[in-house]
């Protein structure tokens, strides 16, 4: 049983990660749009971006 | 027979004058020139992937406008994009008629291939779009002007703080809440261990382990995830007040500080696994209701409550249209019928009369005298007025009220304190109760006293019934939303529930409100332009839908005493002589039977003399006749109630079927007939949209008004029909009765569940680990059965099925 003295910190540890992975994304604007970006891979993309294009242009 | 709806807007056809549009190599209709422009467009940019993604219809297209000018004012500029860095700026703007997640994807798009737009985003929580663009390049009101085409009206966002609250809000609450969930789920997996070990045997140490693991998983639970019972509890103590709160933390802060007890000296029961799973469904169940909460909050009929962006500066005899931030102390400006005052200031007429509902409640016009202070949000009633601005912005009256309605509103959730009415005396006496059981258990067994004591506190936990309402009705709003009905207040959805009789004025709200001139008659030595131009100057400030027929290009006259009388028409001296325009009783006062009167609807007079009579022509709403159909199918008795002439309101009242109805009645009069009719039948549900309307709509048990009917309507309205789409109507009400329905439902199966668990947890029979997933499973079955509600969508059927033949209602008076 000794693995558990291994095991479970470890969890915790990923646990720990997990949730601080969740709240940077959280606070970097990554849950305000949930329905946008599904849509944006269903685009045919023979319409160049013009967002980029005109950035770049820049 | 039509089957489809407008292919670019989704509402359903007009009966006449339907547009062929080809795009694609295949033809589609539409309902007007504006979405026929925006297909055509939509496709020329390539962006025709919109119609294949989107869920829903976009707001009718407008057509290219000009009316943004103002945007392009410096000061606007200045205020609300901030100074420009090397000619180039940011603003936000607020969008009208966003409907689903493809209107971000045209929008984006849409805008990012204007010629100097270097970045777009749009928010679809807060409907807002954020433009950086080269302001030498292309103007913002270009800009704005393509949104509106699209059908998407721009309107300038005060940069305010209640998008940052509600923003800052959701995100603390998705972190409690997957604190709550990662939690729980670890606490149940070392619950789980725990449990088996204790059936199969563990060894004390590996126990104590586990729960010490637990604990430090618990912990963050109850401290941050559960932080917010903890200070609802504190303001509920400081204000001498039991909410739901307070037992929510006893119990979090009884179990937790007795779980470390139990622990440290290896005792028998801990319930870290309990309490993780009590908070998270505590607040999956708020953030439910919080999201709904803020949906109704970004909402533009919401938001409109705020001051109007643009005013009229009278600058010599005229009035120009300026920004409202523009404005400062000691400007005189213009305040046509019916809208909203945009500043704090003093009156400048004799007299004038003033709606205050939005600040005071009442929602009687108060009257104000010369010199009166008048409040910015207060809707000038029956005519123009002339103020001189005192405080501006932030400084009115109206914005410290906002601020602090924000902040009450932030601290206490509007529906949770209906909610809270139902469980305080439940909430007492479950707390003596517990008090009572753990004093007889500590008397008769002391070492489960404690236990006992706890499962009474947790099984009775009120959330089920807290939850009964609150969930019901925040599924119902969401839903009521997808239908394109904005719920105001949501408590009216009670009422909805029990209307059984339908009162709707005719204009603008059976009909489009898109009336016509068809024909002029004219007194002898009058010309047909003499008579329009006079009839557009006195048209010019009014709000009702008539005006609009009136509004040309013909050069204006200068006017005062400008008079609008709800119901009546509007009067102004022009040149010297009185005008009027409106019935004919008011127009021609007393002539009514003289044989000079003219042959229209409307009539024009000049010093009480007839000049012209214009006979309008109104159309029906492509969906009246189906609506009132389903109105009636579902049992309610339809009324009509105008202020309109006999023999139009007649024709319609046939055309839809309507036995009921009363014409020639103005607003006080139709107060009376609301009122005699909700004392005979029962509640009654008023639809309106004009300022006559609001008085009515006040006194109605439920009030619905038109997406683009009047602002004082929409204060008084406790639904707005978004899209002015009629259909929703018959769909609400049947939304509403089940949502009653489940209310009920809901409300029996809590006080089931306590009259069985509170026993059995007072006798002992229920351990706390039980009592927490009895706690849990009835509130979750509460949030399930909420949750069907959701399933409002809008009926294909019923927005595609036009009818199948003009109704022109082109009647004279005499019909």
């Amino acid at each position: 049983m000794n693995i558990l003295l291994v095991l479970i910190p470890l969890s915790l540890i990923l646990v720990i990660s997990a949730v601080y992975a969740f709240f940077w994304a959280v606070d970097n604007d990554q849950f305000e749009d949930m329905e946008t970006p599904a849509l944006d891979i269903l685009a045919d993309d023979d319409a160049p971006m013009p967002t980029r294009k005109s950035e770049h242009d820049r | 027979m039509r089957a489809s709806p407008c292919f670019h807007c989704q509402e359903p056809l007009p009966l006449t004058g339907a547009l062929q549009v080809s795009v694609a190599g295949s033809q589609h209709e539409v309902c007007c020139a504006g979405c026929r422009a925006a297909v055509e467009w939509i496709h020329g940019q390539g962006l025709g992937d919109y119609y294949r993604l989107r869920s829903d219809g976009a707001g009718p297209g407008r057509g290219v406008s000009s009316d943004f000018a103002v945007f392009d004012r410096p000061a606007v500029l200045r205020y609300y994009a901030g100074e420009a860095v090397d000619g180039v700026c940011s603003i936000t703007l607020a969008l009208d008629g966003m409907r689903c997640a493809a209107c971000t994807w045209l929008i984006e798009r849409a805008l990012a291939s204007e010629a100097g737009v270097l970045r777009v985003k749009v928010q679809a929580l807060t409907q807002r779009v954020t433009l950086r663009w080269r302001v030498d390049e292309v103007p913002l009101s270009t800009l704005a002007g393509r949104l509106a085409a699209l059908g998407y009206t721009p309107h300038l966002a005060d940069p305010t703080h209640v998008l940052d609250r509600i923003k800052r809000e959701r995100r603390e609450s998705l972190k409690r809440l997957v604190v709550a969930g990662v939690g729980m789920m670890q606490a149940m997996m070392y619950g789980v261990a725990l449990y088996a070990g204790a059936f199969e045997g563990m060894d004390p140490t590996v126990r104590d382990f586990f729960r010490w693991v637990s604990m430090a998983v618990a912990a963050p639970v109850i401290f941050y995830a559960g932080q917010p019972f903890f200070s609802g509890a504190w303001r509920e103590w400081q204000a001498r007040r039991l909410g739901m709160d307070t037992p929510v933390a006893l119990a979090l802060a009884l179990a937790f500080a007795a779980s470390i007890y139990e622990s440290s000296r290896g005792g028998a029961e801990v319930y870290f696994d309990s309490l993780t799973m009590f908070v998270f469904f505590l607040l999956l169940g708020r953030f439910a209701e919080q999201g709904v909460r803020h949906r109704a909050q970004v909402s533009l009929g919401v938001l409109s409550s705020g001051l109007p962006p643009l005013a009229r500066r009278v600058e010599g005899e005229s009035t120009v249209e300026v920004a409202t931030l523009e404005l400062q102390a000691g400007d005189l400006i213009q305040v046509a019928a019916g809208c909203t005052i945009p500043v704090d200031g003093e009156l400048l007429d004799a007299d004038g009369e003033v709606d205050e509902a939005l600040l005071t409640g009442e929602s009687r016009p108060v009257d104000k005298r010369l010199g009166e202070l008048l409040l910015a949000g207060s809707v000038a009633v029956s005519r123009p007025l002339r103020l001189k601005v005192l405080r501006t912005g932030a400084a009115t009256l109206l914005s410290s009220l906002a601020r602090m309605a924000d902040d009450a509103q932030s601290e206490k959730p509007a529906g949770l304190i209906m909610a809270e009415r139902v469980a305080r005396f439940f909430i007492a006496r479950v707390l003596i109760f517990t008090v009572l059981v753990g004093l007889v258990w500590l008397w008769l067994v002391p070492e489960r006293a404690f236990a006992v004591a706890l499962s009474v506190l947790v099984v009775s936990c009120p959330c089920a019934l807290s939850l009964a309402l609150p969930t019901a009705l925040a599924a119902a709003s969401q839903g009521l939303g997808r239908l394109g009905v904005l719920v105001v207040r949501p408590a009216a959805l009670e009422t909805l529930a029990q209307i059984h009789q339908i009162v709707f004025d005719k204009t603008g709200t059976l009909t489009d409100g898109r009336i016509r001139i068809t024909r002029t008659a004219l007194a002898p030595g009058y010309s047909t332009e003499r008579a329009l131009a006079i009839a557009a100057t006195l048209e010019r400030e009014a709000t009702h839908p008539i005006a609009r027929a009136f509004a040309s290009d013909l050069p204006l006259q200068p006017a005062s005493e400008r008079r609008q009388i709800a119901g009546q028409g509007v009067e102004a001296v022009i040149d010297g002589q009185r005008y009027r325009l409106g019935r004919a009783d008011f127009a021609l006062d007393g002539l009514s039977e003289s044989p000079s009167r003219l042959h229209g609807d409307v009539h024009l007079s000049v010093d009480g003399r007839a000049m012209a009579a214009f006979t309008l022509e109104d159309q029906l709403r492509a969906d009246a006749v189906d609506s009132l159909r389903a109105l009636r199918a579902s049992g309610c008795s339809t009324v009509l109630l105008s202020g309109d002439s006999r023999a139009r309101v007649a024709a319609v009242a046939e055309r839809l079927g309507i036995a009921d109805w009363h014409a020639d009645q103005p607003p006080a009069a139709k107060i009376e007939v609301l009122e005699r009719l909700q004392a005979a039948h029962g509640p009654a549900l008023m639809v309106g949209d004009g300022v006559n309307d609001a008085p009515v709509l006040g006194r109605a048990a439920v009030s619905v008004a038109m997406g683009q009917g009047a602002d004082l309507a929409k204060a008084h309205a406790d639904l707005i029909l978004l899209g002015s789409r009629l259909n929703a109507l018959p769909q609400a009400l049947h939304l509403a009765r089940r949502s009653m329905a489940v209310i009920r439902q809901n409300i029996r199966w809590a006080y089931a569940y306590n009259a069985i668990a509170i026993p059995a947890a007072a006798l002992g029979l229920v351990p706390p680990w039980l009592a927490a997933i009895g706690m849990s499973v009835s509130s979750i079955v509460v949030v399930w059965n909420s949750m069907r509600l959701l399933r409002g969508r809008r009926l294909k059927g019923s927005a595609g099925t036009a009818v199948q033949n003009p109704v022109v209602l082109s009647l004279s008076e005499r019909g």
